[in-house]
């Protein structure tokens, strides 16, 4: 694609799309940070990631100015205006993202207090998935590939299978002992905080799929958790989209 | 010809391979297009691109150029419309023209808009005739403004006014076409969205098709857009789909402002 | 001078700029003497014709008591108007001048007193009183006669009386006798009615500009008849219908030179065509008419094309798009906005006709003519040629009366240029 005539519209795109990839890197940071606290049962790198959760937020503010002042002044159309929109979305994405990250290293504390938790180990491979996730969605958006994206879409499955393993192992483990229903209570919120990052990636990806090709993904996205059914819980459709 | 047809149709105006020359020089390659009916057609692309001389096609002033040919076909409602028998001056009364800079004649405001209807013989007499002027002037929203001052000059009114009072002019002849080369281009902001709005509403119930440079201005009136590029009609489409994801490269570059 | 050390505040920037200064200057002062060499011969000429010229204006004229002596004039008394035309009317006036001088006796002192007065002009006012109203017969009147125009020239100071008698007009005998009738009042001094009411004469005292006037004027209206409808036709069809190709082109080429042929061509055109192929009267108004509307033809066709031309092609447009044909648009629209223009163009056009010489002299308008012309087929002359007939002429007396006469056609001119301009200035659309 060639330059717009407009040097500083040139320069101004551009910064959207670097600052959003910014935000990519210090959220995957957040969600491996995260991890970390919990196989260390590290407080204090909990303590860290619920801290730099500031930052991404502050990323997301500025980005939202960016985004409007590009509405505002540069009346964006075709392929600028949907990277426009669709940095909006993706910056609101990582936020959630961000959250939910912090919202793990904050129940990390609960959790490591039970020393013979099971399932940890799942957490963590899990982790591991989501963040490698959401560092290939935020790679796909650098490069405007629709296909890796169309791919991160379909390999959400992955995610999902992980989260019901881990519910069966924790469900299992509570059953088993009284004593560990709070650390596994969290657990499962941890779980299912990786799961909706998954989620989230899927989003991402969705939007990076518009810019480039101007059409939504058609395709129904393969969903494979089952956990709203597994147990328990009352009906949880916050997983479509 | 029969009007019904055409209803169901939709459809105004068709060009068939339509060519525009200036002395031999040609403007404008081999066009194909169909017009819908009702609603507003923007043709947008850089300047010299032909979407004027294209534009001219429908209400035939090219032929007052002197040394510009045009060849193809264009059907209007099903009609020839440069068939040897057809009078382009009747074609006129049908197809109503707004040009770029407002035009009113040095007459009164109540002239401007009267004269269409005297050539054509539209008024047996004075009463038919005001009734004929007021209508007009209100539908192109200027009668509140001049209903006290009609024997005043056409030119005295401000660009926008002008512009609306051109408008009245050529709606007062009951055209069912209104032709409008670049209309906004000399106005305000203000002046702009007035007009803008009165050719919202006038798409009702006529069929316009307006020249602009104003993406932003096709983006807001038009249903459909069709984007000219070096006399060549590149894209032609739902306004919606244009600005949001243009099929050809050349329209993408040319409305996202980039070098093509 | 901004204190900075941007080039153009370098010394060599302010050379130079002193320089391109200078010879803005240099060039404004070119100009201003060029403009004051202009005025400056404007002036000139102005003063020289106004000086000369204004000693037309007035003239002297004697009172005096004339009796209409019946036994001379009408022995019958039949008191009939055609007989009493031939009465010996210059006996009557002798009669008188003797009764006034009656130490006069000598014969040719007696001719030199008649030559105090006009020796046609006197006796022929009366003889037109008398014809009008025979029943004056028998009576005598107190009249004022004009004075000879030897001593109107003197009394207006343009005979040396310092000169030897023999080297002047006026013998010095006569001189005492006009200086006496100055004293006692009977000469006088007064407005110059006949030079603006009179026809032409041999008599430079009864030498006016009448017939003249109504001679240009007859030829004006001819040649406006001609030029002006014909030349804005041309016009119209040159800008709005004429196809584009070499025919069309070949013939506004030759319309441009047209307007730059010498004028007297158009004479001899006038004088083959006209006069020699139709047979049209010589001298005659038609003619002369005929001649400067061919004249005029190319200046309005120029003229009108270029106002035509400066109505912008938006109007047309406008006409066009609301279905008027190409000749609705040209009449309804184009032309009226023209419609100053062009008649700014004709006037001028006009003007120029008006001071035209050369043609007229070829076909014959250049006639020595006593009458006012009562038609555009009569004998007539006009005001220039009357000007150039007049300079032709060797007494003293017609000198001021040329220089009136140009005086009379510049102002007739300025009048005809500053109605034009007015009517520009008054109509002119501006978009």
């Amino acid at each position: 694609m060639g330059e717009h005539i407009v040097k500083s519209f040139d320069d101004e795109m551009k910064g959207l799309s670097v600052e959003l990839v910014r935000m990519g890197e210090i959220v995957v940071d957040q969600i491996t940070s995260a991890m970390k606290a919990l196989k260390s049962r590290d407080l204090q790198i909990a303590e860290r990631v619920n801290k730099n959760d500031k930052q991404v937020d502050a990323i997301n503010d500025d980005i939202e100015e960016r985004v409007m002042s590009i509405l505002a002044l540069r009346h964006p159309y075709a392929v600028d205006l949907r990277d426009t929109i669709a940095a909006l979305k993706i910056a609101r994405e990582l936020e959630r993202i961000g959250d939910l990250a912090k919202n793990c290293s904050m129940r990390t504390g609960v959790i490591i207090e039970d020393e013979k938790i099971k399932g940890t180990k799942k957490i963590l491979k899990m982790g591991r998935q989501v963040a490698a996730n959401v560092t290939a969605v935020m790679k796909a958006y650098e490069e405007r590939d629709a296909e890796a994206a169309l791919d991160i879409w379909f390999g959400d499955e992955a995610i999902d299978n992980y989260c019901n393993a881990i519910f069966e192992t924790v469900l299992t483990g509570m059953m088993a002992d009284n004593s560990s229903v709070n650390a596994c209570t969290q657990m499962t919120f941890v779980a299912k905080n990786l799961e909706r990052i998954g989620d989230h990636a899927t989003n991402i990806a969705s939007a990076i799929h518009f810019v480039v090709t101007a059409e939504s993904i058609r395709e129904k996205r393969p969903k494979s958790d089952r956990t709203s059914t597994t147990i328990f819980l009352q009906e949880d459709d916050e997983n479509g989209d | 010809m029969s009007k019904i047809d055409s209803e169901i149709s939709k459809i105004k105006f068709t060009c068939k391979d339509v060519r525009v020359a200036y002395s031999g020089k040609e403007a404008l390659h081999g066009i194909n297009m169909a017009i819908d009916d009702r609603g507003v057609t923007a043709f947008i692309g850089p300047s010299g691109c032909g979407k004027s001389s294209f534009l001219r096609v429908f209400n035939r002033m090219n032929d007052t150029i002197a040394g510009c040919t045009v060849t193809g076909e264009v059907y209007m409602d099903g009609q020839d419309i440069y068939a040897p028998s057809l009078d382009p001056v009747l074609l006129r009364a049908r197809v109503g023209m707004v040009f770029q800079k407002p035009n009113p004649f040095p007459k009164s405001i109540y002239d401007n808009v009267a004269y269409g209807p005297r050539i054509h013989g539209l008024a047996s007499n004075k009463a038919e005739l005001d009734h004929i002027v007021e209508k007009s002037l209100q539908r192109a929203g200027l009668w509140e403004e001049v209903k006290d001052r009609l024997k005043d000059s056409g030119t005295g009114l401000s660009g926008g006014q002008q512009q609306r009072l051109v408008i009245a002019r050529a709606i007062a002849v009951s055209p069912e076409v209104i032709l409008m080369d670049e209309p906004a281009s000399a106005l305000d902001p203000i002046a702009t969205a007035r007009l803008e709005e009165l050719i919202e509403e006038l798409s009702q119930k006529y069929c316009i098709v307006i020249v602009t440079h104003s993406m932003a201005q096709a983006a807001r009136i038009s249903q459909r857009t069709a984007f000219f590029h070096m006399g060549d009609l590149v894209e032609y489409g739902l306004t919606t789909n244009i600005f949001t994801n243009p099929a050809d490269p050349r329209t993408q570059d040319y409305i996202t402002g980039r070098t093509g | 001078m901004p204190e900075n050390n941007s080039i153009h505040a370098s010394e060599y920037a302010l050379k130079r700029l002193n320089k391109r200064h200078m010879r803005e200057r240099r060039f404004k002062m070119a100009g201003l003497g060029a403009i004051f060499v202009a005025v400056f011969a404007l002036i000139w000429l102005m003063s020289s014709i106004l000086g000369s010229g204004y000693k037309a204006f007035y003239t002297h004229s004697m009172t005096m008591d004339i009796e209409l002596t019946e036994s001379l004039l009408d022995p019958q008394k039949l008191r009939e108007p055609d007989k009493l035309r031939k009465g010996n009317f210059r006996l009557i006036i002798q009669n008188s001048l003797y009764a006034r001088f009656p130490d006069v006796t000598d014969r040719k002192a007696r001719r030199e007193l008649f030559d105090i007065v006009s020796s046609s002009g006197a006796p022929n006012l009366i003889r037109q009183m008398v014809y009008q109203n025979p029943d004056l017969v028998g009576q005598t009147l107190t009249i004022k006669v004009p004075t000879s125009d030897h001593v109107d020239q003197l009394l207006k100071g343009n005979i040396d009386r310092n000169v030897k008698e023999e080297r002047r007009k006026v013998s010095d005998r006569q001189i005492a006798w006009v200086d006496e009738l100055i004293a006692s009042g009977e000469i006088k001094a007064g407005f110059n009615t006949c030079f603006f009411f009179c026809a032409d004469s041999q008599d430079a005292e009864l030498a006016g500009i009448m017939g003249a006037f109504i001679g240009s004027l007859m030829t004006l209206f001819i040649t406006a008849l001609i030029a002006i409808p014909i030349g804005i036709g041309a016009a119209i069809w040159l800008d709005e219908f004429a196809p584009r190709n070499k025919l069309v082109d070949f013939i506004e080429i030759n319309i441009n030179n047209l307007a730059a042929v010498p004028s007297i061509i158009f004479g001899v055109l006038g004088l083959a065509i006209f006069i020699n192929f139709f047979g049209m009267p010589r001298s005659a108004p038609i003619v002369g008419g005929l001649v400067l509307g061919l004249r005029a033809l190319p200046t309005v066709i120029i003229a009108t094309r270029a106002t035509l031309m400066a109505v912008p092609q938006s109007i047309r447009d406008g006409a066009l798009s609301v279905g008027a044909s190409h000749i609705q648009a040209v009449f309804h629209h184009k032309l009226p906005q023209a419609g100053p223009g062009i008649l700014t163009g004709s006037i001028i056009a006009m003007a120029q006709a008006l001071g035209e010489t050369a043609p007229l002299l070829m076909v014959g308008m250049v006639a020595y003519l006593t009458e006012i012309p009562d038609g555009v087929t009569d004998p007539a002359t006009v005001l220039p040629v009357q000007i150039f007939i007049w300079a032709g002429n060797a007494e003293r007396a017609w000198i001021e009366k040329t220089s009136a006469a140009i005086i009379l056609l510049l102002l007739v001119l300025f009048l005809i240029n500053g109605f034009a301009i007015w009517l520009r200035n008054k109509l002119e659309k501006r978009w």
